[in-house]
């Protein structure tokens, strides 16, 4: 266990739900926390009665879709206004991820809130480019919701061991980083050979 | 406007005979194994290991024991008396249970691999302590 991990965990002992959305919270806003890792973890606690699964489960949805929420709408109503300046300079550098927002909304922000890091990002670029409210919360929900019933569970299966799993926690999530990232860069190949 | 892809007869038809013979295979694979008990043999192999890793953790789970964990939550896991790891690791913190085993280490200038050790053996001895009686 890294010292970078077990700094959260206590975090979690210590606070407990407090600790789960903040720590959910910050990852959904920019900061690239272990949050898969956290939730495992609670998951673990919760299997030994320290936490509730259905409270850690439900704690993390809701902070991660408020957060969520909240930069979207931010991004819609103010980020042009304030960000205008950097917004015409990247302009045409994040094109691949717009073009996909556009086409494909609900599965992208789907399939972000899986695929962790990018969420943050597809979070701010489809608020600036105005995807429906609609489409972007109940993608939103359905993503966290597996997303997070997925780890907290595994983590109540592995009970008192599931530290011996960390490493395949991190080979999970690198897995399905990756796996986003080579379909992206598959979709804009194609793209440019058509 | 998008054009509508009209789905060809031959196609629905492989597909609804592909489905059929599907259904009726896992069916037959269903009944198949459940004569031979597997289905209930796997069950309970199942739920064995979940309970194993879900049941109380004594004295050989001790070594699980980690700077991370605060003392409460070590009490906790382990079914300890709340005063005994203060006790047998002499702690003066007035956070105590509420704090975790490598920062009490830290801010007491110990030695943190040393201490999670002796916080091991505490752990170790309560029930090696407690079966003995």
């Amino acid at each position: 266990m890294t010292a970078f991990v077990s700094t959260f965990l206590s975090f979690v002992l210590l606070y407990k739900y407090w600790a789960i959305a903040l720590i959910v919270a910050s990852s959904a806003l920019i900061l690239p926390l272990p949050t898969n890792i956290v939730i495992v973890a609670a998951g673990a606690f919760a299997s030994q009665g320290y936490l509730n699964l259905t409270g850690v489960i439900a704690d993390a949805i809701i902070a991660n879709i408020a957060t969520d929420c909240i930069v979207f709408y931010f991004c819609r109503h103010y980020a042009e206004r304030i960000f205008d300046r950097w917004i015409k300079k990247w302009d045409g550098k994040f094109m691949a991820i717009e073009r996909r927002l556009r086409t494909y909304a609900f599965g992208t922000v789907f399939l972000t809130r899986i695929a962790g890091p990018f969420a943050p990002y597809v979070n701010f670029v489809a608020g600036i480019i105005g995807v429906r409210a609609a489409v972007f919360i109940v993608a939103d929900i359905l993503g966290n919701a597996l997303a997070f019933l997925f780890f907290a569970s595994a983590g109540y299966f592995l009970g008192n061991y599931w530290q011996d799993f960390t490493n395949d926690i991190w080979i999970i999530t690198a897995a399905v980083v990756v796996a986003f990232i080579a379909y992206l860069a598959w979709k804009i190949v194609r793209k440019r050979k058509d | 406007m998008k054009e509508k892809k009209e789905v060809s007869k031959p196609f629905v038809i492989v597909l609804l005979i592909t489905i059929v013979f599907l259904a009726v295979f896992c069916v037959r694979e269903y009944r198949r194994i459940s004569r031979l008990d597997l289905i209930n043999a796997y069950k309970e192999r199942f739920a064995q290991e979940v309970g194993e890793h879900r049941g109380p953790l004594g004295a050989k789970d001790a070594v699980l024991v980690a700077s991370w964990m605060t003392f409460g939550y070590v009490n906790m896991i382990f079914k300890l008396p709340p005063e005994y790891l203060q006790n047998d690791l002499a702690i003066s913190d007035g956070g105590y249970p509420n704090v975790s085993i490598g920062h009490y280490a830290k801010t007491h200038a110990l030695d943190q691999k040393l201490f999670v050790v002796a916080a091991q053996k505490a752990v170790a001895a309560y029930f090696a302590t407690t079966t003995a009686q």
